[in-house]
């Protein structure tokens, strides 16, 4: 029977130990429920989201605070004094099934300090993500933190039980790692992901001739990266981000903007502003990457390696690439379309099905849901459109930052003094 | 210019009746602005008006015209814009079934440049993003029978739609969800799901079934994770209230501020 007071206190302890990972996404998933709990949506739901904006779609939770490591950026960090705690096995999977039941969650992110050693841990996690499936029955979502140096069979089996498995490289440099995390190095988050990616692709292979090959982490992988706790610039993030997706084959990689929470002369002075602005930057640049077509070098050139803050990346690029506008909306291939600062991919979507049949106006594709404000400038309709003269003005991006960000004005106004 | 506008009783078959008179009376003209509208909908002094009755054989008729047209995607997509709630939804569907009709057999649902059809595709976009939401927003209680129950409010009348969704999810457990606006209910029996009437269900004494007694204590444990995980550094209300609007607050067990004592007595 499980005693009500310890797990709520557990609870409070060990989910806002987890909360500093970002990564929450339950998409990806595809399992399919035979008559027993749960099934993972395609798209993921976002159940609830927290105060500060953030979704909740899993129950992210430590299990254990208690580290034998002592990154400087950590709250359970062994150096730090903050009260412990550990749940059983039986409390995280009675704390998953009763959520999911009710409805408040998609499934479990399940992370830990290291306690004992590297294999212990993860044995641990294991344990749990297979009792939730064997013996429950759950077919929801399971994200599981590999955890640094655990042995490769260890990640083998976690792929088996879990739709996603991750770990966070934090710290995009290794020299940045080797200062605020002396025990590990890049190398340990390197080689598990290599593990994991090179099963993917060899169960994915025999699947083609053995139907029965169990599915081995099928949301595939993902890492995160704090911004602003060491020095590196945009440019080091996004290239690192870029082999991530090239290399190793990563499904997602996440941003999150140090919170100065730890006394550390490491580190920013607690009370420093958390960059959430260029922490969004660099989600965009992700964008572009992913679903716009973007290579990692078109984001920032070599001298300028770091995200303009006043502009989205797009609009920095067309920007600095003037001279391949304007396009014509009516003919331009789709890539362009997708580059048009103010046109999102929904809308390019809608301008090439509906050109077929219309010729289309600033109007028309103003109702498509395109930010005209922004795209009038760079692209010819079949009408006259007075804006494409200013399209080589020198002032045209102070005209669009004043009009483009009031979204972010919040926040850019709490930061401002910061990064000018 | 001629003003004429079709009334009818509110309901679908009411709505394909006067599609039916309105191409059978030949009033799909240039010279004519045709609206068709339920009779609730405000009078206008200067169009011709006409009440019409429903006729479920003209209804069918104009219902398999429409399946011929667009297929079972298309009407699918069809039924999900008529969800949405306006005045002048009538008179859009009518102008995506003219604009269809006069392009057949060409697919028109992608004519975004054509008003109706981008209407029509905005009310689809609404309609699923409360189906959507609605998917995340329901919050079950155990009530002491095992059945899993959730008061929900959705803005468009999106349950039956998202009730297969529950069905394949929670497979393994009873479950019923009431929409408190229009007064009926999904109830999962485990092997089927049926619509029940509010009425009914309190004739029933659903609204006397105590909670399981480990209920509240997973309530509180939810409203402890909710707090848990904010991180107070990144406030952000602005963004919290868009991506969670007020009203679906009243049935979200993490935004209950006063959480139910927990009872730890068994029944
Ligand atoms: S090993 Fe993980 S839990 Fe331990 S201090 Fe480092 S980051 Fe924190």
């Amino acid at each position: 029977m499980i005693n009500h007071d310890r797990l709520q206190n557990k609870l409070t302890i060990l989910a806002d130990a987890a909360k500093y990972d970002v990564s929450c996404s339950s998409s990806g998933g595809k399992r399919d429920n035979k008559g027993g709990l749960g099934n993972a949506s395609k798209s993921g739901i976002c159940h609830t989201y927290t105060e500060d904006g953030r979704c909740v779609s899993l129950l992210k939770i430590l299990l254990s605070n208690h580290c034998i490591y002592d990154c400087a950026y950590c709250v359970s960090r062994s150096s730090n004094d903050v009260e412990r705690a550990a749940f059983t096995v039986e409390e995280v999977v009675a704390l998953t099934i009763n959520f999911y039941r009710r409805n408040y969650i998609e499934g479990l992110f399940l992370s830990s300090g290291i306690f004992k050693n590297p294999d212990h841990t993860m044995s641990r996690m294991i344990l749990i993500a297979k009792k939730l499936r064997e013996e429950e029955n759950f077919h929801g979502y399971i994200h599981l933190k590999t955890i640094p140096k655990a042995a490769p069979e260890l990640i083998r089996e976690a792929g088996l039980y879990a739709d996603r498995l991750s770990i966070n490289m934090e710290i995009p440099t290794p020299s940045g790692l080797a200062k605020l995390a002396p025990e590990k190095d890049h190398q340990d988050m390197i080689a598990p992901m290599k593990t994991v990616r090179d099963e993917i692709v060899a169960l994915k292979d025999m699947r083609k001739t053995i139907k029965s090959t169990p599915k081995f982490a099928p949301a595939g992988q993902s890492t995160q990266l704090i911004v602003g706790a060491t020095a590196e610039t945009d440019r080091q993030i996004i290239d690192v981000a870029n082999n991530c997706y090239k290399k190793l084959q990563l499904k997602r990689v996440y941003y999150s903007g140090y919170v100065p929470v730890l006394e550390d002369s490491r580190l920013p002075a607690i009370g420093t502003a958390v960059p959430q602005v260029r922490e969004h930057r660099l989600y965009q640049a992700d964008w572009l990457m992913r679903f716009y077509g973007f290579q990692a070098d078109e984001i920032l050139d070599r001298q300028s390696p770091f995200l303009d803050l006043d502009i989205d990346p797009k609009l920095a690029w067309a920007l600095r690439h003037r001279h391949q506008f304007p396009i014509h909306i009516q003919y331009a291939p789709l890539e362009m379309i997708l580059r048009v600062p103010g046109i999102g991919s929904k809308s390019a979507h809608k301008i090439v099905a509906a050109r077929r049949n219309e010729r289309l106006t600033l109007e028309h594709i103003r109702k498509m849901g395109a930010a005209v404000n922004r795209a009038k400038y760079f692209i010819i309709t079949n009408e006259h459109n007075p804006h494409l003269h200013q399209l080589d003005d020198l002032d045209l991006k102070q005209r669009l930052a004043t009009g483009s960000h009031s979204k972010y004005k919040q926040a850019l106004s709490g930061q401002m003094p910061l990064f000018t | 210019m001629k003003d004429v506008i079709l009334r009818h009783d509110g309901s679908f078959d009411g709505f394909l009746s006067a599609v039916f008179t309105a191409y059978e009376r030949k009033l799909i003209k240039s010279d004519i602005r045709l609206r068709i509208t339920n009779t609730n909908a405000p009078a206008d002094l200067f169009a011709r008006s006409f009440e019409l009755t429903t006729d479920p054989e003209k209804a069918q008729r104009v219902w398999r015209r429409l399946h011929a047209l667009w297929g079972a995607e298309g009407v699918r997509y069809f039924l999900k814009g008529a969800l949405y709630d306006c005045t002048e939804r009538d008179t859009v569907l009518l102008g995506v079934i003219r604009h269809s009709i006069a392009n057949a057999p060409r697919s028109v649902f992608t004519d975004y440049a054509h008003d109706d059809i981008l209407t029509l595709s905005q009310w689809v976009k609404s309609v699923q993003r409360e189906m959507h939401r609605m998917k995340a927003f329901v919050r079950f209680a155990k009530a002491a029978d095992g059945i899993y129950c959730a008061p929900v409010a959705p803005d468009f009348d999106v349950l039956p739609l998202i009730a297969p969704f529950f069905a394949r999810r929670y497979a393994d457990q009873r479950w019923l969800i009431a929409d408190m606006r229009r007064q009926y209910a999904v109830y999962y029996d485990l092997t089927s799901t049926t619509l029940l009437a509010l009425d009914e269900l309190a004739i029933q004494g659903w609204e006397q079934q105590n909670v399981d007694a480990e209920e509240p204590f997973y309530q509180r444990l939810w409203q402890d994770y909710f707090r848990a995980t904010n991180i107070a550094e990144r406030a952000n209300r602005r963004l919290h209230i868009q991506h969670m609007p007020l009203r679906y607050w009243r049935y979200l067990t993490e935004k209950q501020h006063a959480p139910k004592p927990i009872t730890t007595e068994k029944k």
